[in-house]
């Protein structure tokens, strides 16, 4: 019985293990999640938890974009990581509270990828190499493929960029193209 | 030691005088007592801003929004305006319930609240709230004098729910009808328990707070199943199940 046990271990050890379950990147995620809703405006915003810059942005958003144009169909995927002191995995729940709209996906991106994938993907006059505190607006036809088409407006910082964005939503809502 | 004093220093400066801080047209008060104080000569309502030197929304705020003449002509007109600065004036922000600025909370002469707004507000937005908000304030001014003097005064406590709701400004309206509510004349007598619920429902309508008014409605038809106002009930919770 003990050898036979013996026998069965050993057997087991050297069976090689059951391949892991590759989980999907949060890149891989929104990507997914971008193309699943084409047909509407998409926005992506790329924010950090605790920064007063960021969280009033998200607030702003939430105001004079989505409660002002409840029937705009208009996704938005906020996508939180650290970037300020104090920013933490903890903070992602209050963070969630700043945009409480049922038409925002919110993800946190623990390797902060999508905001370097964004840098990468959109050269600017930005030094760093994350992109945080930032919005990026697409048509309604717009597919990620390498990298998404038809961006109508990006800004940074959100609050100094935000005239950009409500005149650009102003223009789809009132169905202008 | 040293960083004790450094701090009171700083508080001192901020706190103290002068009381008046002149930016651009809106003058500021740094002060809440004497803020106050002046407010109660002319029954002025108050406009507490929470802030910081290092918050860039504030920033904002001042650049784009303090900075527009529709607001500071309201501003100036109606009101008296107060810089409270979040990391100096932590008794204040506590008070307040303050957890990220900016913030602005309106109150009436004494600084007990009427309505708040979290995060940055545009400048026809806040000209607008401003025009909104009565510019006299004494029947709120009363009501908090003798809750003052007695806090738990229920008459008192009933009636500033009622005119906060009747001023439209439903948040601050519930958070009296709550306290009214707790008091024994409430929890003793129905007819003051039922007119209490009956404010907190409609208020939680007009916030479009479905979840909460049904629960409140629902209550009122069950503790008072002979009230006359049955059929008003049944028709304000059909009313918040579709808000739902």
């Amino acid at each position: 019985m003990f050898m036979r046990t013996v026998l069965l271990t050993i057997i087991l050890s050297l069976m090689p293990a059951p391949a892991a379950m590759a989980q999907p990147s949060v890149l891989e995620k929104l990507k997914d999640q971008f193309n699943h809703d084409r047909g509407a405006l998409r926005l992506v915003v790329l924010v950090s938890p605790t920064c007063p810059a960021c969280t009033s942005g998200a607030e702003w958003i939430q105001e004079y974009v989505m409660r002002r144009n409840p029937k705009l169909n208009l996704r938005v995927y906020a996508v939180w990581f650290e970037m300020y002191p104090g920013d933490s995995p903890k903070a992602f729940p209050k963070a969630r509270t700043f945009l409480p709209d049922p038409r925002v996906n919110h993800y946190w991106d623990q390797p902060k990828e999508v905001g370097r994938w964004f840098v990468k993907a959109f050269p600017s006059d930005f030094k760093g190499e994350i992109q945080w505190d930032a919005f990026y607006l697409y048509g309604e036809d717009s597919l990620w493929d390498d990298q998404p088409s038809s961006l109508l407006v990006w800004g940074r910082t959100i609050l100094g960029s935000r005239k950009k964005l409500r005149d650009e939503i102003t223009r789809l809502a009132r169905g202008e193209q | 030691m040293w960083k004790r004093i450094a701090y009171r220093a700083l508080l001192f400066l901020v706190c103290s005088t002068p009381a008046l801080a002149q930016d651009n047209a809106i003058q500021w008060y740094k002060d809440l007592p004497q803020a106050s104080a002046f407010a109660r000569k002319s029954d002025k309502p108050m406009m507490l801003e929470f802030w910081a030197d290092w918050c860039a929304p504030c920033k904002v705020m001042e650049t784009e929004v303090y900075s527009d003449p529709r607001v500071a002509t309201a501003l100036r007109d109606k009101m008296v305006a107060v810089r409270i600065h979040f990391d100096l004036q932590k008794d204040l922000v506590r008070q307040y319930n303050v957890e990220a600025i900016p913030n602005i909370v309106f109150t009436d002469s004494w600084g007990t609240e009427l309505v708040r707004h979290r995060g940055v507000i545009e400048a026809d937005d806040l000209a607008a709230v401003i025009d909104a908000l009565p510019s006299n304030v004494s029947e709120f001014n009363r009501l908090d004098n003798i809750l003052h003097e007695d806090k738990n005064n229920f008459a008192a406590l009933r009636d500033m729910a009622s005119k906060l709701r009747s001023a439209g400004l439903y948040q601050s309206s519930n958070d009296f009808y709550r306290k009214a509510g707790n008091r024994n004349e409430a929890k003793k007598d129905p007819v003051q328990r039922e007119a209490i619920l009956l404010g907190l429902g409609l208020n939680f309508l007009d916030l479009h707070e479905g979840k909460e008014a049904a629960a409140i409605f629902e209550r009122c038809l069950k503790e008072f199943p002979k009230s006359e106002n049955r059929e008003r009930y049944t028709a304000e919770l059909a009313r918040a199940r579709q808000l739902q």
